[in-house]
């Protein structure tokens, strides 16, 4: 009978790292640029006819694994701290650190909710239970969304009914599946279905610098380049704004 | 159907089999000394083999990623030896599965070995056997159901590995994305119905497995 | 536990009226239980010696062991449990030898039965058969009819008295049952809080 076991298991293919083609990127970047990235490498694959495979996820994951030698080749971060984090240690290619965007904040909410809000104003509606938004700790929405209610003057009145998501994402998710009354989310995703959303003017917060590098130990560091000039370029550009991006040098 | 990537469902299914198969051998070796060997230290051993089962994966992963990692000792002599870095490979995401799946075999395999009658033991010595013929002809083919049960609950526990797999191997789609992580990463895109074939599919294949494996273990004639 | 006794040929039987006191000896002479200070030696070869010191283990000590509780193989067929220590042997000259071995038993018939669906009687003449097939050079038998009914108790005696005959080497048999003693004692040692009281024929 064990016999039969190891014969069973004895279809199973040993599977060996093989070299990555040239003609190939893998961009490690945040989660909330899932929506906006994929459009824009489905261009950017045309154009240069490469493939780019993208690992989406927590921006402080991805630093931390970058630190351990990840090998991808660009680093889409969501804010400036990270990228500044892995200049420190060498990692970033020099002069290949940028600020390709500035990400605006929006407030969700599913189409059927009883409570539409318009504005920050009417996050102090005692109807509303709950709030969500990404961890201030870490997460550069989050940090804008704490931001935006302090300067508003109703960061005491509504604590209490905030809830915190590990990362945009999540937050959206809170309030996709009804467990929160409105979220604080990237604009850049809120386009997805089954939701109404208010964008926060960007007047209320600190700037969302999103940047991004080239990493030193990448091989395709030609390939990264071209990437990096036509997310700032013209196609790219187009698309972040598509997605509510405000780009460097257009207000 | 055309639009689901079967990359993921085919590593996880490779990953778990070789994983668990690891799991196993190196889960009735272990369950051997600690059954049948005297010394001392011996409850600190099974402690540090369980401590995985109790570790959150985020800290595990997080350990692992240091220790295996491109900076550390081992992954500068894995490198020299291999040529190539461990972390963010497949082999990383077999790893992460059996260490998980490890704890498992052992304490099933233990205890069935425990559980075999010494005297038993004893008459297959008073007829010449050696501690090997022994373990090979009585002790362990009495153990056979437990040996089952633990590889089943080793294959599910490493076809189901996500925080320390995510960690260590990384979310690379096409090279170490495994269903659970592939199925995360859809659901964080909002492609959720690419999610829910994934985890159809996954649920099926690892039902269709199970029953299998539970056939097999079952007395003739039942 | 304080023996010191000369085994000869023939059937010694071990008598006691506590309980598992009787067993010791037979379990080191086996090597199954290990003492601190004593000497066990067998037809001149030295198994155990406290002084030197040697110890053989288990498996050197080729002698048959049948055990209170049976203890036959329970995923082994009946065949398979009496050619068990006939590893050593090529496999036509241990599958003679274990026919043999049945056939003084009378259970050939059994070769392919599993022990779970044998009578106790039947099991008893396995475990005998398993035991003796290697040759041993000594035969050890703890309590071994005791849970057998009256009429298969005499069939395996006269068997055992059989082979007695048969075969010259020394057999320690264990028992409680003064009928079994008188019935199959050449020898007899009677036991009495770890010690030997008194050595002699049987009346």
């Amino acid at each position: 009978m064990l016999a039969g076991c190891f014969k069973y298991w004895g279809l199973v293919l040993i599977l060996s790292c093989s070299p990555k083609p040239s003609s190939s990127l893998t961009i490690a970047a945040a989660s909330d640029l899932t929506d906006v990235f994929t459009d824009i490498s489905k261009k950017f694959e045309e154009t240069y006819k490469a493939r780019v495979t993208f690992s989406f996820g927590s921006s402080g994951l991805l630093a931390r694994q970058i630190e351990e030698g990840a090998p991808f080749d660009v680093f889409v971060a969501a804010n400036q701290g990270f990228i500044q984090r892995l200049e420190k240690k060498n990692l970033v290619l020099p002069g290949s650190a940028t600020i390709y965007a500035q990400g605006r904040l929006a407030l969700w909410q599913r189409k059927d909710t009883l409570l539409p809000v318009k504005g920050l104003n009417d996050l102090a509606n005692p109807s509303l239970k709950r709030i969500a938004i990404a961890n201030p700790e870490h997460a550069p929405y989050g940090m804008a969304a704490k931001q935006a209610l302090q300067q508003a003057g109703l960061w005491e009145s509504v604590k209490d009914k905030i809830v915190f998501g590990e990362n945009v994402v999540q937050t959206l998710q809170f309030a996709q599946t009804g467990n929160v009354d409105v979220a604080f989310v990237a604009l850049s995703i809120s386009y997805r279905p089954g939701g109404r959303y208010v964008t926060v003017d960007a007047k209320w917060h600190q700037p969302i610098n999103q940047a991004l590098c080239v990493l030193h130990r990448s091989k395709n560091k030609v390939l990264a380049s071209q990437f990096v000039a036509f997310l700032n370029g013209p196609s790219g550009r187009t698309v972040m704004k598509q997605y509510g991006f405000i780009v460097p040098g257009e207000p | 159907m055309s639009s689901v990537d079967w990359f993921p469902i085919q590593l996880s299914f490779q990953v778990a089999f070789i994983a668990s198969g690891i799991a196993l051998l190196m889960g009735i070796f272990l369950a051997w000394v600690l059954a049948r060997l005297k010394f001392l230290g011996k409850e600190w051993i099974d402690a540090a083999i369980t401590l995985p089962l109790v570790l959150p994966p985020t800290v595990l992963g997080y350990y692992l990623l240091v220790v295996l990692g491109q900076r550390s000792p081992l992954g500068k002599l894995f490198e020299r030896l291999f040529g190539f870095q461990l972390t963010f490979t497949p082999l990383a995401a077999i790893i992460a599965a059996t260490i998980h799946a490890l704890p498992l075999t052992v304490k099933s395999v233990r205890a069935a070995f425990e559980e075999v009658d010494p005297i038993l033991e004893n008459v297959a010595r008073t007829l010449g056997a050696t501690e090997l013929r022994l373990f090979l002809t009585i002790t362990l083919p009495l153990s056979r159901r437990a040996i089952l049960a633990a590889t089943v609950l080793a294959f599910a526990r490493a076809l189901g590995d996500f925080g320390v797999t995510i960690m260590i191997a990384g979310n690379i789609p096409g090279k170490t994305q495994t269903a659970s992580v592939a199925i995360y990463d859809a659901v964080q895109a909002g492609r959720d119905n690419e999610a829910l074939w994934l985890v159809v599919i996954i649920s099926i294949l690892s039902v269709i497995i199970l029953y299998t494996t539970n056939k097999l273990g079952k007395p003739r004639g039942i | 536990m304080d023996v010191s006794f000369q085994v000869m040929t023939g059937i010694t039987i071990l008598f006691g009226q506590s309980g598992s006191v009787e067993t010791l000896p037979l379990k080191m002479v086996a090597g199954i239980d290990i003492r601190d200070r004593g000497l066990i030696s067998v037809n001149g070869e030295c198994l155990f010696d406290s002084k030197q010191p040697i110890c053989a283990p288990i498996r050197m000590r080729n002698v048959g062991y049948v055990f209170q509780n049976l203890a036959l193989f329970p995923h082994f067929t009946v065949l398979q449990n009496v050619t068990y220590g006939l590893h050593r042997l090529s496999k036509a000259n241990g599958l003679k030898r274990a026919g043999k071995a049945l056939e003084d038993f009378q259970i050939e018939g059994l070769a392919d039965r599993m022990p779970e669906s044998l009578s106790g009687g039947e099991q008893q003449r396995v475990a005998l058969a398993r035991a003796l097939v290697t040759e041993p050079r000594v035969l050890l038998l703890d309590e071994p009819l005791s849970a057998l009914d009256m009429r298969t108790k005499r069939s395996i005696i006269a068997d055992l008295n059989r082979i007695n005959q048969k075969r010259q080497i020394p057999i320690l048999y264990v028992t409680h049952d003064r009928a079994e003693a008188l019935a199959l004692g050449e020898h007899l040692l009677l036991l009495e809080a770890g010690k030997v009281v008194a050595e002699g024929q049987p009346i």
